[in-house]
């Protein structure tokens, strides 16, 4: 019997995980309030269930008390943020609340699969950034300057940014910044600050003169970001900095101009760079190389060919055998186990995030929180497509986290903050006294 | 007039969630084709290890051969233990292989199918509900029961290979390679297997692996280049064989046990294997385009087959000297070849020029008979026309008639083949090779047989004989 309940699972969670994702997008469309909020209670019910139904199969498989332990602890913080965001911050979006905890509860799940210490630090670290970011939408309502401290965000990231590449050309390290016994990866925070940086400096002009200098310092940030080999980060600074400096000049020949030079960029990025190269290699063919180089993602793809429809079931797959599988190779962890109408359901609300986001940016009317909405959305979406279509092999591996649901403290943290900084807008859009969105309501 | 402006400030960020939609329907849309087309094929690779965790759900399905003899199958004791059993022990022991830590043969192959359920989803769900392992796929082989017993008990103690395919597919009807192992003694000997000396080294598949001097069997390929290069003119050639040949800065050649052949013409010379006639006609050739046609006949190239094979050699270029030419030409020198890889020439000679991918599994089906996978034939190319097929077929039908395939001449099928003995060391010991096909007006089986230096018995072409007298009878 027991077994029965484990393999007919697998169907549950990806009906579950489907409709959820159905809900969401219902969520999107209707503007009817006292619809949303049945669309709303549905989407927590799936997400606690979801969540229940992994740690019981985790513990029946297991047998370790610790799950249980575990498991009540993740509860009470996925009432409590839910709970607390629709108190404190009533007007910040339901269903952003709402699909961030469903994928950091999926991220949970398979995290405390792989490595369940693992899994206790990472809901450790997120407990803290929740907190913190917990005043973030308060803080971005009070202090009106935040958009007037560009050169503060550039130099502070810039900063960072060369502490990291000294740190890996003198002792090594790899993207990672070591204080005392917490190791940080500063580009994860970097992202949000350059963001901060290019809409303050397009807030204050649109001018060409301005648009040159901008463009200069991001091209900086972007540069120090290759030589310093994490090529995830300078590719998504680089299409952020696109799509920030369309919505702010309205100009698509710009747009169009930093497309042909960053793909010029590229090219004599493989050309100079030998680890530039080696990715392209082994995209190209991995096959060639399963022994070395191209190991790693021979594995995904046996992951997610494994996975097929409905998954190899929960706890019966070997995603651990993908090297750093929590990390960079989520998505096929999670279509080894779930299948591929849960992973293909989940990506779907990672979209969902970033439509929520284009839709508060258009309804930002200072131009400067409309940049970071659009900056912070391009920055999600993109990250979401480089890890995933990465691990599909559909493009050359960059090595960037799927947000809320990989393993890592930086990673989590900074999502949070990027989360809460949206919600910030959400919860100011009534207060900047924009008539037509009172109506829409 | 409002909404106008709203849409005004929408555009933009439309159009960035508009490149995202499409960006993320691309993932999708990829990774659907993916699970769709390549999955099955791909991850049916020994570097997946999810593959064997299969084996706690699925029960290992058999592989069979294709007049339906069970050649592998799985076995359940009273305690529940399954035991792999090969029925027919060593026979099918290099095709069929084995399945342990280590894999080998189809069993290493079709490791994937062995261990999948039915596709159908409710199939699926049925058997997860049953609590009951499910049944894995059964592989037919083309490998035929009664050929493949009279290759193996042709050979005897001998060592060596025989290998034997349709020449129109490419389905391999037999394939021995001998000394040989059972594979049901896998777990306890696989360690004294591996650790035989070279020499007798149980687990190479010398069909397939083992690489041998073409010894005459080559004058194939040279006949056909001589004809390629004198179009007009290469029924007329004619050489006097007084026993060897001496070319210009070359060496002295001699024939088999030093016999004058006397006048000879084309065929004559392929018949009676005269070494002296094709040492000459080596030192005349033309360097590059004689290696160009070993090159398309698959030398030095990767074959397309799915199982492990070794890469045959040839080595002549511009730089050669005359020596080298002449002993090339009859089938010594540094030429290398397999069992496999001569097959495979002789084939293409059969099936009137075109050369096929030999294929040893021939479709998968699930526990239900229904077909899962089916493999078809391919070629690899069009290597011969019609008038070179008809003057080689002329050729090694001389060398049964009048020539020195002895064994066939009273045989109630018509057989055109080519013998050979290659000569591997200093002192004279030889390989002993036949390849050949049957019947000659409509070729319906190819073969290739090798039988190492120090075989005892009749030759080569005794041991195809017998084998095509159990296809024929």
């Amino acid at each position: 019997m027991q077994t029965v309940l484990l393999e007919l699972s697998k169907y549950v969670f990806a009906f579950l995980m489907a409709f959820y994702a159905l809900a969401a997008y219902r969520g999107t469309t209707i503007r009817n309030e006292i619809k949303r909020k049945k669309i709303y209670y549905t989407q927590i019910s799936i997400m606690l269930v979801i969540h229940f139904m992994g740690f019981l199969v985790m513990y029946i498989t297991f047998n370790d008390v610790k799950y249980i332990t575990l498991y009540f602890g993740q509860l009470v913080y996925f009432i409590a943020v839910i709970f607390l965001y629709n108190i404190i911050y009533p007007k910040a979006s339901r269903l952003l609340v709402n699909n961030m905890c469903m994928l950091m509860a999926v991220g949970f799940v398979m995290i405390a699969r792989l490595n369940l210490y693992k899994c206790i630090k990472q809901f450790a670290i997120a407990v803290a950034g929740t907190i913190i970011t917990l005043a973030v939408p308060w803080l971005l309502k009070m202090v009106k300057s935040f958009r007037n401290m560009g050169w503060l965000y550039c130099i502070t990231g810039l900063v960072l940014l060369i502490a990291v590449l000294l740190g890996n050309k003198v002792f090594g390290a790899n993207l990672v910044l070591t204080i005392g016994p917490v190791s940080v990866q500063p580009a994860e925070f970097v992202k949000i600050l350059y963001v901060m940086f290019v809409a303050s400096m397009f807030n204050k002009s649109t001018s060409f003169g301005q648009t040159i200098i901008v463009t200069l310092f991001a091209a900086l940030h972007v540069i120090i970001l290759v030589i310093s080999t994490d090529l995830g980060a300078a590719l998504i600074f680089f299409v952020v900095y696109l799509m920030m400096m369309y919505i702010a000049t309205r100009n698509i020949l710009y747009t169009g101009a930093g497309l042909v030079s960053g793909t010029v960029a590229g090219f004599a990025a493989y050309k100079l760079f030998a680890h530039v190269k080696a990715r392209v290699t082994v995209w190209r063919d991995p096959w060639s190389h399963i022994d070395d180089s191209g190991y790693q993602i021979c594995q995904s793809l046996f992951a997610i060919g494994m996975g097929s429809w409905f998954g190899y079931g929960f706890c019966q797959g070997m995603p651990d055998k993908i090297p750093v599988a929590e990390k960079d190779f989520m998505f096929s962890a999670i279509t080894e186990e779930f299948g591929l109408i849960f992973s293909i359901s989940l990506l779907l609300v990672c979209l969902n995030n970033l439509i929520l986001m284009m839709n508060i940016a258009s309804r930002c009317k200072t131009l400067f929180y409309r940049l970071v909405a659009v900056g912070l959305g391009v920055t999600y979406g993109f990250q979401v497509f480089l890890t995933v279509g990465g691990a599909m092999n559909l493009i050359p591996m960059t090595g960037v986290t799927l947000p809320f649901v990989s393993y890592g403290g930086s990673s989590i943290i900074s999502s949070l903050f990027m989360f809460a900084l949206i919600n910030g807008m959400y919860n100011m859009r009534q207060s900047e006294g924009d008539r037509y969105e009172e109506k829409e309501e | 007039m409002k909404k106008k402006k709203n849409n005004l400030r929408n555009r933009e960020t439309n159009i960035i969630s508009f490149v995202f939609v499409g960006l993320f329907m691309i993932m999708i849309i990829y990774v659907c084709i993916f699970n769709i087309k390549d999955a099955t094929q791909l991850i049916n690779n020994p570097y997946n290890k999810r593959i064997d965790n299969q084996s706690f759900k699925v029960v290992r399905g058999d592989i069979l051969s294709a007049d339906g003899k069970i050649l592998a199958t799985t076995e359940t004791d009273e305690e529940g233990n399954e035991i792999r059993v090969y029925p027919f022990g060593d026979i099918y022991c290099h095709s069929v292989g084995f399945c342990s830590n280590v894999k080998m043969g189809v069993e290493s192959s079709e490791n994937y199918y062995l261990l999948s359920e039915s596709d159908n989803i409710f199939d699926q769900i049925s058997t997860d509900l049953s609590g009951e392992k499910a049944k894995g796929h059964n592989v037919y082989t083309t490998l035929d029961s009664k050929l493949q017993e009279a290759a193996y008990y042709a050979m005897g103690d001998n060592k060596g290979a025989v290998i034997a395919m349709e020449p129109s597919t490419g389905k391999i009807l037999c394939m021995v390679s001998n000394p040989a192992f059972d594979p049901n003694d896998v777990d306890e000997e696989y360690k004294e297997w591996l650790n035989y000396e070279s020499a007798d080294s149980v687990l190479l598949n010398r069909a397939t692996q083992g690489l041998y001097p073409p010894g005459s069997t080559f004058k194939i390929l040279t006949a056909l280049e001589y004809v390629r290069e004198n179009k007009s003119s290469y029924r007329d050639f004619e050489y006097v064989c007084d026993g060897s040949d001496y070319e210009e800065g070359g060496t002295i050649i001699p024939c088999a046990d030093g016999k004058e052949h006397g006048h000879q013409n084309l065929v004559e010379a392929f018949a009676n294997s005269c070494n002296s006639a094709f040492s000459h006609i080596g030192a005349n050739l033309n360097k590059r385009s004689f290696s160009n046609l070993c090159y398309t006949f698959m030398f030095n190239k990767y074959i397309p087959v799915e199982f492990e094979y070794s890469m045959s050699s040839f080595v002549l270029d511009e730089n050669s000297g005359v020596s080298e030419c002449q002993e090339t030409a009859m089938g010594q020198g540094k030429t290398m070849i397999s069992p496999l890889h001569n097959l495979m020439i002789v084939s293409t000679v059969a099936n009137k020029g075109t050369m096929m991918t030999p294929y040893i599994v021939d479709r998968v089906e699930d526990y239900n008979g229904r077909c899962v996978e089916q493999k078809t034939p391919s070629s690899i190319d069009v290597l011969m026309n019609e008038e070179e097929v008809g003057y080689i077929t002329e050729c090694m039908e001389a060398v049964v008639d009048s020539g020195t395939g002895t064994a066939f001449r009273w045989t109630s099928y018509d057989v055109a083949g080519k013998t050979g003995s290659a000569q591997y060391d200093e002192s004279g010991n030889v390989h002993s090779w036949f390849v050949g096909f049957a019947d000659t007006e409509n070729p319906s089986i190819a073969i290739s047989v090798v039988l190492e230096g120090g075989y005892s018995g009749s030759s080569a072409q005794y041991v195809a004989k017998k084998v095509f007298d159990a296809y024929f009878s």
